[in-house]
């Protein structure tokens, strides 16, 4: 047994008094009487033979002893633990992400690491340095390197959870560097999720999940305009249910736009499983859309709603630059200008470099020398290298019946079918460039799309007017918009339909106005942003002083694929001695105890 | 405890005043016409009274032969009876009576010698007994003041100790018919139990004669000023018991000590027994006239 603050050992001199006491106690006083008839019909009466006297006296020595033994004992506060298993340092990180607000019953998981950190860190010895670190999406440092315990325990009790998801290895490397300044040290993880590439020996993980989970939540959230319609929009929701469900959940979706309800959909998801829902809305500017999922017993509130404004949109402006322009990439286009969406500037090399910046260049059988460095390009049948291209123009062109997708997932290829293509191949790509290759016919890229020099590009390899078939589908009209899209997805112009992920940077000043889910139910709060920059942390509808308004939304796979206990990992259990009490407390509790004995067997009789 | 001496219990002022009063008999009607006063019963002094007719079985010899000679009938001469008023004082001479109170033995003892002094001028019989774990005759009827000193040098002897066997002792005081008189016992009437006084007195009850019980206290033993843990020592048994005394228990005690005083006065009203309290620190003349005007045995002043 060591113990943790052993200079209250010296305590043990306490011993004496009693001890002294003891040995120069008042005997009780002998009187003379003559009426002890009277005295024998008092109730309270000491009678006892005297060995049993002699046996109470040494007994009451001996608890009383035991009593001081044990309060300074408790003050000492023992443990187990040898002394050679103390280390120098420890640090302490508490992940306060979305997920750590799961609830088992009436006790989050965050409480619940907060509990086993504040039980562990009391029984480490006085002279250990602690750390605290909390970490979402980044990791802050809340006490660094203190031996002040009760600032420990009032900063860990401060950090509560926020709807954002978390990155570990962010706050391991924090830690990481806090644990090399005093060796040895300890890097203690209470969390809900091991870090996989933990490679250090001082990391020591606690697993606070819960033993039944049960839960879904909103994993994809984009709102768009819908095509060819006015106030009409497209909301895409994915909703996922966790992995660690025990079988299948049953959820309902519901969409409210102002306050009326517009869809209800029923799901039954396996677990890990994801549906993805596009919903048509109907609805004007200043509106807003509340999403909201309901399931029984779901263990986490933060993922199960978001409330998103409709935003006013202004038109995507395109240069489309070509000297021979292709009549279906004029026809594809011209379709996308009519629905009001994108507004297209035409233009030919000689005009090159232009005047007004557009959000997205459109090159056509022509690219610039000097790659533009500050917009997304698409090059369609580019007819010599240039930037990130790689390419050589066929003398020959070379028709395809057929096409493949290698990355059907990706954003340009949605909705784009490839089964009855065919392709003439005009432009030969590299496919040893930055650039992901996404459709292949026979072994030649086709269509690929990357990003160069921060801006995202684009690239077809095929001439659209002496394709086959081409015109007949909407895969190419469909390819540009997607196409038009992507590129152009950090554009000022869609930047408003695209919601913000809780843990960004807001760039504002004064007071931000929130239309929020807590969790539970949608209110209303504000932010004051300190500086120029407001870190979201709240899911919902932000709307800043200069009247700018958007979408904060969880959205996280990782945070709704909330983790049940893993085997092997170490239990959540703290270090205490039985029954969930310490050392310490065992000790109160044994004092308590052994003034109540005392008690019942020398005072119960006496009055005072 | 401190040696009395004759000063101590003999008061001779006091005494002289109380020379002036001569007991009377009161209750016992019976009794009332004994002591020195004449009476219509015959007896066998000098004084002739009367004659009555023989009857067969008589004793023969108080025949008047000369008046059988003359008349020639057998008549009884009868002669004056005076009969004697005996005084019996009992003293307590337990323990309890001198420790650890010694001023109780002191009044004990005035009482005696007074009341003894007291029939001595009566020109009645007094008889001294002392009661422990037994009665025991300290001195044979006496008669005339004269022997005042004896009961003084008797009382002086006494020796106190021992055990209180109340029962006992009442069981053993069966004084003859022809000790009638008055019965004072003196004592602090504490037994095994509390209890025991009352029991005592039912075999009081056939006592022939008119008694007079007189319990002799010390303030301490009403309200004992004791607090705290305190080791009690039973003065007559030796027994021990440990107490935590506080001014609650101490009331408590009292309420048991006026509880029991209570009982046993009941209990000798019940017996045409007269009781009275004597506390150590009351001033005796005044406890011993109240006694005496209690309707007991009043002299003329």
């Amino acid at each position: 047994m060591n113990f943790l603050a052993p200079s209250y050992l010296h305590l043990l001199w306490i011993i004496v008094i009693p001890v002294a006491l003891w040995l120069f106690r008042r005997k009780a006083k002998r009187v003379n009487v003559s009426t002890l008839l009277f005295f024998r019909t008092l109730a309270r009466e000491h009678n006892e033979s005297a060995w049993l006297r002699t046996v109470k006296k040494w007994l009451s020595l001996l608890l009383t002893l035991l009593v001081i033994l044990f309060g300074v004992f408790a003050l000492a506060r023992p443990t187990k633990e040898a002394a050679g298993d103390t280390p120098g340092s420890v640090v302490c990180m508490i992940d306060c992400s979305a997920s750590m607000a799961a609830m088992d019953g009436s006790t989050s998981r965050l409480d619940e690491a907060k509990r086993l950190a504040r039980n562990r860190v009391r029984g480490l010895p006085d002279s250990v340095v602690v750390s605290l670190i909390a970490f979402d999406d980044k990791p802050t440092v809340l006490l660094s390197r203190s031996r002040n315990r009760r600032e420990f325990t009032r900063l860990l009790d401060g950090i509560q959870s926020a709807p954002i998801e978390d990155n570990a290895e962010a706050a391991l490397a924090a830690a990481k560097r806090l644990a090399a300044l005093e060796k040895p040290a300890q890097i203690w993880h209470l969390g809900d999720e091991r870090i996989a590439k933990a490679d250090t020996d001082d990391y020591h993980f606690t697993d606070v999940s819960l033993m039944k989970v049960i839960n879904v939540g909103i994993t994809g959230f984009q709102l768009r305009k819908a095509p060819l319609t006015r106030d009409r929009y497209e909301g895409f929701v994915r909703v996922s249910a966790s992995s660690a469900n025990a079988g299948n959940v049953s959820a309902t979706l519901e969409a409210r736009i102002a306050g009326r309800i517009a869809h209800l959909r029923d799901l039954e998801l396996k677990p890990g499983e994801s549906s993805s829902l596009i919903l048509p809305l109907e609805g004007v500017h200043g509106q807003s859309l509340e999403l909201e999922l309901k399931s029984i017993d779901d263990c986490l509130g933060w993922d199960n709603a978001l409330i998103a404004p409709l935003p006013k949109l202004k038109p995507l402006i395109v240069a489309w630059i070509t000297d021979k322009p292709d009549p279906f990439t004029e026809l594809a286009l011209g379709s996308l200008i009519e629905t009001g969406r994108i507004e297209m500037l035409r233009g030919e090399p000689k005009n090159w470099p232009l005047k007004d910046k557009p959000d997205v260049y459109v090159f056509e059988n022509w690219v610039p020398y000097e790659w533009p460095q500050d917009r997304p390009v698409i090059a369609l049948m580019p007819p010599k290298s240039s930037g990130p291209l790689r390419v050589q123009v066929l003398t020959t062109q070379v028709p395809y019946d057929a096409v493949r997708s290698i990355a059907a997932e990706h954003p340009v290829l949605y909705r784009v079918n490839t089964s009855r293509l065919s392709l003439t191949q005009t432009v030969f790509l590299d496919p040893n460039t930055s650039l992901e290759t996404l459709w292949l016919a026979g072994t030649e890229p086709m269509l690929a799309a990357g990003e160069f020099n921060g801006q995202r590009v684009v690239v077809t390899a095929f001439s659209p007017s002496r394709s086959e078939q081409l015109a007949l589908l909407p895969a190419y009209p469909l390819l540009l918009g997607n196409a038009l899209y992507w590129c152009a997805e950090n554009a000022e112009a869609i930047s408003e339909l695209k919601p913000h992920r809780t843990g960004e940077l807001l760039s504002a000043s004064g007071t931000v106005q929130w239309q929020t889910w807590d969790g539970k139910n949608f209110t209303t709060a504000s932010d004051v942003t300190q500086g120029s920059l407001l870190k979201l942390q709240r899911i919902g509808t932000w709307t800043t002083d200069d009247e700018r308004s958007g979408a904060c939304v969880l959205a996280s796979q990782r945070e709704t694929d909330v983790k049940a206990p893993v085997n092997g990992a170490q239990v959540a259990s703290d270090t205490s001695a039985a029954g969930g009490l310490s050392w310490p407390q065992l000790l109160l509790w044994g004092v308590l105890g052994l003034l109540v004995l005392e008690s019942f067997l020398f005072h119960r009789q006496a009055v005072y | 405890m401190p040696d009395l001496t004759r000063d101590d219990l003999f008061d001779a002022a006091f005494l002289d005043r109380l020379r002036l009063l001569a007991l009377r008999l009161r209750k016992r009607r019976q009794l009332m016409r004994r002591g020195s006063q004449s009476t219509t019963a015959t007896g066998f002094t000098r004084e002739f009274k009367d004659y009555r007719h023989y009857t067969p079985g008589e004793d023969y010899r108080g025949i008047d032969w000369r008046l059988y000679a003359r008349l020639d009938k057998l008549f009884v001469r009868l002669y004056e009876e005076t009969q004697e008023l005996n005084l019996h004082i009992l003293v307590d001479t337990s323990g309890s009576m001198v420790s650890p109170f010694s001023e109780k033995r002191k009044q004990a003892l005035r009482f005696a010698v007074a009341l003894a002094y007291l029939g001595l001028s009566g020109q009645q019989r007094v008889s001294l007994y002392s009661m422990n774990d037994g009665i025991k005759v300290e001195l044979p009827p006496l008669r005339g003041q004269g022997n005042i000193e004896k009961i003084i040098q008797a009382v002086l002897r006494f020796s106190f100790g021992g055990l209180t066997d109340l029962e006992k002792c009442f069981e053993d005081f069966r004084p003859t018919r022809q000790r009638f008189g008055v019965i004072f016992v003196i004592s602090d009437f504490y037994g095994r139990d509390v209890t025991t006084a009352v029991e005592a007195v039912n075999r009081a009850a056939g006592w022939p004669g008119e008694s007079h019980f007189l319990q002799v206290f010390h303030p301490d033993e009403r309200a004992p000023d004791i607090e705290g843990e305190v080791e009690l020592s039973e003065v007559e048994t030796g027994e021990r018991r440990r107490f935590w005394i506080t001014k609650k228990e101490v009331q408590r005690y009292t309420e048991a000590f006026d509880a029991f005083v209570d009982n046993l006065e009941r209990a000798c009203i019940s017996r045409q027994i007269d009781f009275l309290q004597a506390r150590t620190d009351e001033p005796f003349e005044e406890r011993f006239l109240e006694l005496l005007t209690r309707g007991v045995a009043l002299a003329g002043a």
